[in-house]
């Protein structure tokens, strides 16, 4: 019997006690964690094809070739041709270097700063807590994107002052959360314990905290993978971001939609289903991760 | 009114939870049955399945409960409870409110946090009578005060975190008692409560018996409870009817199930303070590995060898009385002298 | 409640006071001479120095911060360079086009996603609410620009319903021309809308009111709009406070895909200028806004949610 068929219809089966199933994926997804599995072999394909970009592209993703514009998909050509003549497939493979790198890269600085911060004003608390907390505030009372916009401008544009804007706005996140989950581990029973037993409080706070609060914080940093794709895709399609030639998803899409009224889909939609493979792929993998640790989200 | 034949009939419920994959026998073939106006208390320790039996009978059920065999009677009318009769399950919603209603064990979580309490009694109200919102305010307001709130007219528009527990519980019985229900189901519903605020509840229970003629059917685990409200009594332990009695009086002076002697022994008792409190050994069986037999067998001072085989037969003593026991306590001399000592 | 208004408006001063510093710092970040890289390199030295005069670059740093907050206090934004206007007579154009903008995005993102949330809830293994899951999935990964430009493709070019971008004369073509950005940004918040509906729903049906409420013999349809939307749309109230940032961003994204004349793309054309100015009045009076939403959502929350008014 499924719970579907035996539940009361009074009350709506998903509704019961128990642990709630986290995640958003297809119910055919959720079952038995498959939605980690092939999230992890959706990203580990885009990861793997970025890695080994000049294997896997037959041609390059940056010469021109005035003979075969804007060609539909083809054998050799698998996604076809932009305007300039170039294989959309190799752009798309050797975009995913630039963007899943910047992307991964601007959520490192964040995450150990979040978890810093967070750590150390959740469990002392007091003046370091409510200074951490009102920074947070004013961070947060700017739009996201539009102080990390406003912050590559200033900086210049190109894939390190990308990272230091995303740096800058996107600790808070990781702090809040860490923080929340700080407060609460410091009121449990094993660090009485530990402190009744003299342990010192960093050896607490590194071995008790950080292990505990951080993978909260993991699965967070996959949605916020996905965050700063957007941003770094955004960006590249204001023309702020990654500096052509370079290959890269936004750029690429912007200069496919003046061709989208024509019909020639293939220059926005590759490098736009990409952008949404990667995305998937990696809320999948967090959802599955949150499932897998029993994590409400 | 049909007065012939009871009020409620429970027969044959089983009912199994489904937790964590594996499948559960929560209730086993529970029956009992309620007079007009009866009150009957409904007794056990904490997962006997007490709770479950009051969901089932009103369909409120969660999701991971499911019913695979009862047959109810109530009024007159015949209802299956077993899962799948879905006609049976909106005639069952049908009753609600105005047939039977319930009143819940924590009244903190049972009142919307957000919508006033005279409106929640206000939608109980709407159920029954075709009122003007107006009046089924005034109505509500008379309602607080039958349960003994005495500003209704302020109370009404309070929200439930601004009241006291046992203001709470009030307004969850006026809401409870709105539609004019014949059967008023009560889930523990002094358990969250002070003692002091016990007390008062309980005998606003003994009042509203006389003043609304509705059969009571009251969930507790507290035997004293048993005796200043009820009648009758049916005692469950591991989802299993132990003993039912349509007399109080004679379950009291004379248990015939071993386990009942031991919830009376266990009870605490104003004659005999300074006494030892008996206490039953072992703890109650979690629900999957239930024994063969019968569910108390492992923790019975009288257990014999055929105790835990096969499923034990009903063994009326007298009319209207039942004990499941293949040796029930005062059928053999030996016995009752044990239990005579120990009372 | 007039206190709890007094207290609420009283920590909102120094969230305030941080925005601006943060705007002010904004234009000392910038490496090398801000002043030198608006004009470009063929500039003179002369309009150089005039310019970092105008911008009170020569000033020193506390003078400077000073005298910024000073023009503030009298609504004083600065001047633009490149529309060589004050800004805030520009913000006076540009501000209510970006305010309806989020307004109707907001409302449209509401009446989105209360109907999917609903659907994935009562009926989750439904047909629907598989294809909800899936397209809120997709959805949360396009980019906002994305989801724009298919829009103009189809609602605007292909069956052409709404105009493809611009923004006409008249109120009424106006609005209509707000209909697919607002729509744009609406999407973009949905995934997160439903998510969080979908979870205050499920705990509502789960909760013992809503036993209570069917012991009581209230219908279903009662239940879920007296009881289960109720308690629901407090969580949507703050969940959508809370995103009126991403709205913000969403507006400044939309503005430049549909050429909408608001703050966002005026903030774009500030970049795309160099006008430092510019970028930092429409950063700080994006930073008030949502500070001022966050007040509004209080606000609301607390007339929704009788415990709100307690603490």
């Amino acid at each position: 019997m499924t719970t579907s068929e035996t539940a009361i219809p009074l009350v709506p089966p998903e509704l019961g006690p128990g642990p709630r199933r986290a995640g958003w994926a297809p119910g055919w997804l959720r079952r038995h964690n498959l939605q980690l599995w092939i999230g992890a072999v959706m990203i580990g394909l885009m990861v793997l094809a970025g890695a080994f970009a000049p294997l896997v592209a037959q041609h390059s993703p940056t010469t021109p070739d005035a003979m075969h514009t804007l060609l539909g998909p083809s054998g050799s050509h698998p996604f076809g041709t932009d305007n300039l003549g170039r294989d959309i497939f190799a752009r798309v493979v050797y975009g995913a270097r630039s963007d899943l790198t910047i992307a991964v890269v601007a959520v490192i600085a964040p995450f150990l700063i979040g978890l810093v911060f967070g750590i150390v004003s959740g469990y002392f608390g007091g003046w370091i807590d409510t200074i951490m907390m009102r920074l947070a505030d004013i961070v947060t009372a700017f739009p996201f994107f539009i102080l990390v916009i406003a912050l590559v401008f200033v900086l210049g544009n190109g894939a390190w002052s990308i990272f230091v804007a995303i740096t800058c706005v996107s600790w808070v996140a990781y702090a809040r959360l860490v923080r929340g989950e700080a407060m609460v581990l410091r009121n449990k029973e094993f660090v009485a314990a530990c402190q009744a037993g003299g342990i010192s409080t960093w050896r607490i706070l590194l071995r008790h905290f950080a292990p505990n609060v951080a993978t909260q914080a993991i699965v967070y940093a996959m949605s916020d993978i996905v965050m700063n794709v957007g941003v770094i895709v955004t960006l590249s399609y204001f023309g702020l971001g990654i500096v052509p030639p370079t290959p890269d998803w936004g750029s690429m899409m912007a200069d496919g939609q003046q061709f989208l009224a024509g019909g020639y889909y293939g220059m926005t939609l590759f490098p736009a289903g990409a952008v949404i493979w990667t995305s998937l792929a990696l809320s999948f993998v967090g959802d599955g991760l949150a499932h897998a640790l029993r994590i409400e989200r | 009114m049909t007065s012939a034949g009871p009020l409620l009939e429970i027969d044959d419920l089983t009912l199994k939870l489904q937790v964590g994959g594996a499948e559960l026998t929560a209730l086993e073939h529970v029956s009992f049955s309620l007079g007009y106006g009866e009150a009957r208390g409904l007794v056990g320790e904490s997962g006997s399945g007490k709770s479950l039996t009051l969901r089932a009978i009103l369909g409120l059920l969660p999701p991971n409960a499911v019913v695979t065999s009862g047959r109810m009677v109530f009024d007159g009318a015949e209802f299956d409870l077993a899962h799948g009769s879905k006609a049976d399950a909106r005639r069952l919603e049908r009753l609600r409110g105005t047939g039977i209603s319930m009143i819940f064990q924590e009244p903190s979580v049972a009142l919307n946090p957000v919508i006033p309490v005279g409106e929640q009694i206000v939608d109980a109200v709407m159920r029954r009578d075709h009122l003007r919102r107006s009046q089924a305010r005034d109505y509500a307001i008379h309602l607080m005060k039958l349960v003994g709130i005495h500003d209704a007219e302020h109370k009404v528009d309070a929200y439930e975190f601004e009241l006291s527990g046992g203001l709470k519980q009030r307004v969850m019985i006026a809401a409870a008692v709105a539609g004019k229900p014949k059967l008023i189901l009560c889930d523990e519903p002094t358990t969250a409560l002070d003692v002091t605020v016990q007390r008062q509840i309980l005998s606003l229970f003994t009042h509203l018996r006389d003043e609304l003629d509705a059969g009571l059917l009251y969930v507790t685990h507290d035997l004293a409870v048993v005796a200043q409200l009820c009648d009758s009594i049916t005692v469950l332990y591991s989802g299993n009817v132990m003993e039912s009695s349509a007399e109080l009086g004679s379950v009291f002076d004379d248990p015939g199930h071993p386990y009942t002697e031991a919830l009376l022994r266990s009870t605490p008792d104003v004659d005999r303070i300074g006494r030892r409190l008996y206490s039953i050994p072992g703890s109650a069986p979690s629900l999957s590995d239930r024994p063969l037999g019968c569910p108390f067998a492992p923790r019975c001072e009288y257990r014999q060898d055929d105790c835990e085989q096969a499923r034990v037969p009903d063994t009326s003593t007298v009319e209207g009385r039942e004990v499941h026991c293949r040796h029930p306590v005062g059928h053999e001399s030996g016995r009752v002298q044990l239990a005579k000592e120990a009372r | 409640m007039l206190r709890w208004l007094v207290r609420r408006l009283l920590l909102a001063i120094p969230v305030v006071w941080g925005v601006v510093t943060i705007s002010f710092f904004l234009m000392h970040l910038a490496p090398g001479d801000p002043a030198r890289t608006a004009l470009g390199d063929k500039a003179d030295a002369a309009s150089v120095a005039a310019l970092r005069h105008q911008w009170g670059l020569d000033r020193s740093l506390p003078m400077q911060y000073l005298s910024y907050l000073g023009q503030l206090l009298h609504g004083n934004l600065g001047q633009s360079l490149y529309y060589h206007t004050s800004i805030t007579s520009l913000m006076a154009q540009r501000l209510p086009v970006t305010l309806i903008l989020i307004v109707l995005s907001a409302v449209f993102a509401v009446l989105i996603s209360i109907p999917l949330a609903s659907r994935t809830v009562t009926k989750p293994n439904g047909l629907a609410a598989q294809v909800v899951r899936l397209f809120n999935a997709v959805i949360q990964g396009s980019p906002t620009f994305f989801i724009g430009s298919m829009l103009i493709l189809f609602l605007g070019v292909r069956i052409a319903i709404f105009p493809a971008g611009g923004y006409p004369d008249g109120f009424g073509h106006r609005l209509w021309a707000l209909m697919l950005p607002a729509l744009t940004i609406a999407l973009s918040i949905v995934p997160l809308l439903v998510r969080g509906l979908r979870a205050a729903m499920i705990e509502s049906y789960s909760s013992e009111y809503v036993s209570f409420a069917r012991s009581k013999g209230l219908g279903e349809g009662k239940i879920r709009r007296r009881y289960v939307l109720r308690n629901a749309s407090i969580s949507g109230v703050s969940i959508l406070g809370i995103q009126v940032g991403a709205l913000a961003s969403g507006a400044l994204v939309v503005e430049q895909v549909f050429a909408i004349p608001g703050m966002g793309s005026m903030l774009m054309t500030g970049i795309l200028n160099r006008d430092y100015a510019l970028v930092q009045a429409c950063t700080l009076v994006f930073g008030l806004i949502v500070v001022v939403v966050y007040l509004l959502t209080d606000l609301v929350y607390a007339r929704l949610d009788p415990r709100a008014r307690l603490s």
